[in-house]
């Protein structure tokens, strides 16, 4: 990867604006990429390293808002830091709701959006990182038999081997067989470590019937 | 006698002719010979004679020489006398040619043709034949040349006539003589009377003397009438005119007469259904005259001689007979007047003359009381005028052509504080303006000169007052002026309402302005926000690189060169800002109209990337100025863009455009907006500059009408229409500056 680990994409259609935050960030040491619309910045090949996104809530064409739902339909996260030149408290909240981390209103303090950068950088390197873990979860589930996936949903429900059997009409010495190659194969040594990993994986526990 | 009356008609026509006449020089005179059968001197005759002369005379411009001869067969009956007396007059008047021969008598007609004829047949001939009233058999044969009349005495109707007005009569004598005329009366009367004998007794005194005859009939009975008939010659042989015998038997009679001869009547006799002599006479002169003057005998039809029925008032009187019982149509002589009868035309003249007198007074009194009644309604009208004069709340002056008062209401005297006779007689000027001369100012300079209304309104620092002045000429029927009407109006309230009015108009357009502007805190905040947003991140980043063991120099002046021109893009804001707020001077100046659209177009950006409309601009190149007060005009073009904007909110996004216009034209500037939004519903287009008049759920709905006021006031016009490609066009048109140093169509306006 050529890019640098960590940008800061800047998105104002004021070319004021994007100059002076542009070098106000520089001067701090961050990677700076300005954009004068969203449409410019949807032009860019995605980005996979770690970064934010400061963002002008109005602009012409794409608003900032309208450009929020687009990365979000297009799973494209990184966090973003919403400026505006008059904010009110429905647009913000609407904003924060749908995941954004920082919503400042122009003029602002170079401190405040220096902070809200750092904490959306740490936001999107935290996010990357549990991103990692959940695929290397992933792939080890993929390991599992259709048969020891099922098993491994009864399993976090703390349900008893007995019960599984009697529920799936198998023998309790199957289930017990196929409960310890589930533990095999996902590296785990306990029902407890089980269940945290069905969790970050977002394995759901199978319908009461 | 022939030269005598000669003589006596060329003198008569020389005295009496009319000139054309004499010019002709002296013509023949023409030759009448009249021929009575009978006695001259006889009355009968003697009317007829003048009858027909005086007729003749009277209607023939020429000479004439009239002879008159007589036959007297009663005195002198014998044959060979007769035919004696015919070869005279053959011998007397076959020497020189007779013109027109007019024989009169009875059996005349057969005398002539025995006597005369062949010698006078070629003599024109007018003749008057007396017949007796009975059939005769002697011939009426007439010859060719020949016309006249014949004249018929009816004893009949004379005797119908006597017995209706003597119902009693018992006896009838009928007198005649013992002539041969009397003769064939007598015998006449004999066969008519044949018929009344079962009625009355008739007696004939025929044949007697007079003397007997008179003895006779002094006694007569009781209801006894006389019929007299002719008496030319009595039993003695005497001779009587009979005139004569009438006034004999008139004198003894005892009993009334009756006659059938016209000229009896008068002399003793009551009358009778009698031959009218002088009508006949005086026809036979007119046919007379026809023949003298050209007209052939044998053209004129013989005629039948005229009766009458005549009666004498004085025998009337006499044997008691009434008016009444007379015969229709009957000709009363002697006729005693009634006092009436007698005085008739005075009378009739007085009452003439009182109705005439009452009529006049009557119409002087008709007169009277109109006069009376237009006295009293030009005296209410007078009044009337006058009221109402005074009335007007007006000062009112009427001027001679000298300007001087000659009439003046109570309001203007009011207003002098003067009575009127310090007032009338004066120069207007000298008492509103206390001047010797009109002033400058003074309007009915003008008017002298236009003879027409003029009005003007003018400022009075003396009485610190406003005026307007009306003066009207009153033309006389020359076209010069006769009389000025001066009207003078106090209208200083009336200025100090419309200044009133006139700061609430900018009042209230200010506050369209501030409402607008609140309506943009948004976008304007953030139009704001921008510039400061970027200067403190610019400052903000220069102290960090200040803090930087190497700081960029360079760096530093962009940051501050970005600075600076950020600073001065939030100060234009706030400058457009203020000057949309500030209240307005009313001050005028030329204006690239331009400019007035980009800086709205600045104060706007924010609003339209708000609310995602694209603003394009087509501007002229190059335009003239308009003269105009900046900030109303700002106002107008912010309110048609806002509009603009607002019309498109339902559009996607990506379709919110509009296109501001400006175009020189002929004499004015256009400057339209145009939107791509739903366009104006019809219906509304004529409302839309109302007042109150709006679609949006916001708003004052007086943006339009406040425009239009705007644009009016600087003497342009508004509009909007639906152009076809949809949306809407709105815009305005103002005239350009024509000398844009001089003074505006504005500044007039100000005292």
């Amino acid at each position: 990867m050529t890019e640098k680990d960590t940008v800061v994409f800047i998105i104002d259609d004021d070319p004021s604006v994007r100059k002076g935050l542009s070098r106000l960030l520089r001067s701090v040491g961050e990677a700076v990429e300005t954009f004068s619309s969203a449409e410019e910045f949807l032009a860019r090949k995605r980005f996979d390293g770690v970064g934010c996104i400061i963002l002008d809530v109005q602009m012409p064409g794409l608003s900032g808002m309208d450009l929020q739902s687009e990365l979000c339909k297009a799973e494209y996260s990184m966090p973003i830091v919403f400026i505006t030149g008059h904010g009110d408290i429905p647009m913000s909240v609407d904003a924060m709701r749908k995941g954004a981390i920082h919503f400042l209103t122009k003029p602002f303090d170079d401190n405040d959006l220096l902070k809200a950068i750092r904490e959306a950088i740490d936001k999107d390197r935290m996010a990357k990182a549990e991103q990692t873990e959940v695929q290397d979860i992933r792939r080890r589930i993929n390991l599992l038999t259709q048969r020891e996936y099922e098993i491994l949903r009864y399993v976090i429900t703390g349900m008893l081997n007995k019960q599984i059997a009697f529920t799936l009409k198998i023998a309790e010495k199957t289930v017990k067989i196929h409960r310890g190659r589930v533990m095999g194969k996902l590296r785990v040594n306990s029902v407890a470590e089980l269940v945290r990993l069905a969790e970050k994986a977002g394995i759901e526990p199978p319908q009461k019937q | 006698m022939a030269t005598y009356l000669y003589s006596f008609i060329f003198l008569l026509g020389f005295s009496l002719l009319s000139p054309p006449a004499l010019a002709a020089g002296p013509t023949k005179p023409k030759n009448v010979l009249m021929l009575f059968h009978g006695a001259p001197g006889q009355p009968l005759y003697d009317v007829t004679l003048s009858g027909v002369r005086t007729t003749i005379q009277r209607g023939f411009d020429g000479p004439l020489n009239l002879y008159v001869e007589y036959l007297d067969t009663t005195r002198f009956p014998e044959k060979p006398l007769l035919q004696a007396q015919f070869d005279l007059i053959k011998k007397k008047y076959t020497k020189e040619k007779m013109d027109l021969f007019i024989p009169i008598g009875p059996r005349i007609l057969s005398l002539i043709s025995q006597y005369l004829s062949p010698d006078f047949d070629e003599i024109p001939t007018v003749f008057i034949e007396f017949r007796p009233g009975y059939p005769d058999a002697s011939p009426l044969d007439h010859k060719k040349g020949m016309t006249g009349l014949i004249t018929e005495t009816e004893l009949k109707k004379t005797f119908e006539a006597a017995l209706s007005l003597h119902p009693d009569a018992q006896e009838a004598f009928i007198v005649t003589g013992s002539s041969e005329s009397d003769r064939l009366f007598e015998s006449n009367a004999r066969v008519v009377c044949r018929e009344y004998e079962g009625r009355v007794k008739f007696i004939y005194l025929s044949g007697l003397a007079m003397e007997d005859l008179l003895q006779r009939i002094r006694r007569l009975p009781k209801n006894s009438i006389i019929l007299y008939l002719s008496l030319l010659k009595d039993a003695r042989g005497v001779n009587y005119y009979a005139m004569e015998s009438l006034k004999l038997l008139a004198e003894a009679t005892s009993a009334p007469i009756y006659g059938i001869w016209e000229f009896f009547v008068g002399q003793g006799i009551v009358g009778g259904y009698v031959l009218g002599v002088t009508p006949n006479a005086v026809r036979v002169g007119q046919l007379a005259l026809r023949i003298l003057r050209g007209e052939h005998p044998d053209t004129i039809p013989v005629e039948k001689g005229s009766m009458l029925y005549m009666f004498d008032w004085n025998e009337m009187k006499r044997w008691g007979i009434k008016e009444g019982n007379l015969p229709a149509g009957s000709i009363i002589i002697n006729r005693e007047l009634t006092f009436f009868e007698a005085f008739r035309w005075y009378i009739l003249g007085i009452i003439l003359f009182v109705i005439i007198e009452t009529l006049l007074v009557v119409f002087l009194i008709i007169l009277y009381r109109r006069q009376n009644r237009v006295q009293k309604q030009l005296s209410e009208a007078a009044q009337e005028w006058q009221i109402t004069f005074d009335s007007v709340q007006d000062l009112i002056f009427i001027l001679d052509s000298q300007w001087k008062i000659v009439r003046v209401n109570g309001p203007a005297l009011a207003f002098l504080n003067l009575p009127a006779e310090k007032v009338l007689g004066k120069h207007c000027y000298s008492l509103m303006h206390e001047t010797h001369e009109p002033p400058e100012l003074c309007i009915i300079r003008p008017m002298t000169r236009t003879k027409r209304h003029e009005s003007s309104e003018f400022y009075d620092p003396k009485r610190n007052a406003w005026f307007h002045v009306a003066v009207n000429p009153i033309l006389d029927g020359k076209g010069e002026i006769a009389r000025i009407v001066h009207q003078v109006r106090d209208i200083t309230e009336k200025k100090r309402t419309e200044a009133e009015i006139q700061q609430a108009r900018a009042e209230l357009l200010r506050f369209e302005r501030s409402f607008r502007i609140s309506e943009l805190t948004a976008s304007l905040a953030h139009e704001l926000n921008q510039p400061l947003a970027a200067i403190l991140s610019n400052a903000q980043a220069a102290l960090r690189f200040l803090e930087s063991a190497d700081p960029d120099l360079k760096e530093f002046r962009e940051i501050l060169g970005d600075i600076i021109q950020d600073d001065k893009r939030a100060g234009s804001v706030i400058r457009s800002l203020r000057a949309l707020l500030k209240p307005e001077e009313g001050k005028q100046e030329p204006i690239i109209l331009n400019d007035i659209l980009n800086d709205v177009i600045a104060i706007l950006h924010s609003e339209a990337v708000f609310r995602n409309v694209v603003m394009e601009t087509d501007f002229a190149g190059s335009l003239p100025p308009v003269l105009a007060d900046r900030i109303q005009l700002q106002q107008v073009a912010l309110n048609l863009i806002m509009n603009a904007a607002e019309a498109m909110a339902e559009k996607s996004p990506g379709d919110r455009k509009m296109i501001l216009r400006t175009q020189a034209r002929d004499q004015h500037i256009r400057v339209s907006v145009r939107d791509f939004g739903r366009g104006i519903d019809p219906k509304n287009l004529e409302r839309l500059f109302q007042p109150f008049f709006t679609t949006k759920r916001t708003g004052l709905g007086m943006g339009l009408a406040l425009s239009k006021s705007i644009i009016e006031a600087h003497h342009g016009r508004i509009w909007a229409e639906n152009p076809p490609e949809g949306g809407a066009i709105f815009g305005f048109d103002l005239p350009v500056v024509e000398n844009p140093s001089g003074p505006g169509p504005m500044a007039k306006d100000s005292p």
